[in-house]
């Protein structure tokens, strides 16, 4: 292993991968503990998140719940442990240093590049409806239950496709142009710090109990 | 002088308009040519067609002398030509300045090791090296304008081809892509609104209007 966003990467995955299908046990703390830790600064930003993302999972909580209140508590607490710990770890994240990861994790090289021009093609489409959102707001749009909002919002939804469209094709002349052959190559920045290092140690700590306690 | 491009009879119709009709168009060794013309006047078209990305309706190009038929053809040329698009985002292929850099000599086969040796070179010749770890995607237009062109002419290419370089900038990015544009001793075509730009390039002006070129008089 080369490099930190691999390992990382193999963090997320690994304690995700324990926190779901695994007994709950306070020692999962322990790793969400330290990124926590890492990212003290900027708790409440994560914290604001956390909040937003659980307003999807309650409503699965809550149907859950009619039919075993311990599931339920369980699903919670299971889904909102894994969303903390990964948001936190990748909360500077702008989605490359995943790429460069699985880069690093001899992923197959389409795979990586699909991934990479999709991330692309969100940032582009995410910049375009905040774009698109502000001249509604300047050109004094009030949205409504009307006929006429709905049209609008149609409006936008088919302009951004068609300009995702555009930027594909732009994007593939590029890729022509440049001799692109299905691979990007990285750079590996091989520093892992004490962090990734303190972060994968208590990874693995919890995975060896795990595996203790199922075949111990 | 030797000829780098030559276009003859380049039509190219898209559905039942027709955008370009019987062009011609030589561009000599180390030659400089600006074309101008308004919107949608299809001069982004005609740039891609000498890139060898659209095919023309009717027509051929000629690169160095050889009759090119298919796109398919263009292939064995790519490296000689540098196409720059014009919404320049569009360029790039990888996350950081550096990894962007070396990208079309690594695809080429170029050792990590050799490509970086060529990119610092080249990123000290345009005065960026100290972007050289950013993210693309962060830095300002007139910034991601020279990293693209880093890109470009890492390769050595013969021709480059131009599609409005100073779109959006403000006059001292300008300037700098105007210095760095006449250091270089490569046959150009640069398509622009910019009239005192282009002035600054090159006195051999094409006016592409009603689907024709017409070269204006100095």
């Amino acid at each position: 292993m080369k490099n930190k966003e691999s390992l990382i990467l193999l963090s997320s995955f690994f304690y995700s991968f324990i926190v779901a299908f695994s007994v709950l046990d306070y020692i999962f703390l322990l790793p969400l503990g330290i990124v926590l830790f890492s990212e003290k600064k900027n708790i409440f930003k994560i914290i604001k998140k956390l909040i937003f993302l659980n307003f999807f999972i309650i409503v699965l909580v809550i149907f859950v719940y009619f039919q075993n209140p311990q599931n339920a508590l369980e699903l919670l607490i299971r889904t909102n442990l894994i969303l903390l710990f990964n948001s936190t770890l990748f909360h500077k994240s702008k989605g490359y240093d995943i790429v460069r990861g699985l880069d690093n994790l001899k992923v197959n090289s389409k795979i990586i590049s699909v991934f990479y021009f999709t991330l692309i093609l969100i940032n582009y489409l995410r910049l375009d409806f905040k774009e698109t959102r502000n001249t509604l707001k300047s050109r004094g749009f009030k949205n409504n239950t009307s006929m006429f909002t709905y049209k609008i919002y149609g409006n936008v939804f088919a302009m951004i496709i068609i300009k995702a469209l555009k930027k594909s094709e732009d994007i593939q002349f590029s890729m022509q142009a440049r001799g692109f052959k299905n691979k990007i190559y990285f750079l590996n920045s091989n520093t892992i710090n004490l962090f990734e290092h303190i972060l994968m140690g208590s990874v693995i700590m919890i995975f060896i109990k795990v595996i203790y306690e199922l075949f111990g | 002088m030797s000829c780098s491009v030559n276009l003859i009879e380049i039509s190219y119709s898209n559905g039942k308009d027709k955008i370009l009709k019987d062009i011609n168009l030589n561009l000599g060794h180390e030659e400089k040519i600006a074309i101008i013309g308004s919107n949608g006047s299809g001069k982004s078209t005609l740039l891609k067609i000498i890139a060898g990305l659209t095919a023309p309706s009717m027509g051929y190009v000629e690169l160095f002398h050889n009759k090119i038929i298919s796109l398919n053809e263009f292939k064995k040329y790519r490296r000689d030509i540098a196409y720059l698009p014009q919404d320049v985002t569009n360029h790039f292929l990888c996350p950081t300045v550096i990894e962007d850099v070396i990208f079309s000599l690594r695809t080429r086969g170029d050792s990590e090791e050799s490509a970086l040796k060529k990119a610092d070179v080249i990123l000290k010749d345009l005065q960026i090296n100290h972007l050289k770890e950013r993210i693309i995607f962060d830095l300002s237009g007139g910034e991601q304008k020279i990293v693209a062109l880093a890109g470009l002419l890492i390769l050595k290419p013969k021709i480059l081809l131009l599609d409005e370089p100073t779109n959006a900038l403000d006059e001292k990015s300008e300037q700098k892509i105007i210095k760095i544009l006449n250091s270089l001793k490569k046959s150009m075509v640069i398509v622009s609104h910019h009239k005192s730009f282009i002035e600054s390039l090159t006195p051999t002006i094409y006016k592409l209007e009603d689907s024709t070129l017409e070269k204006l008089d100095n």
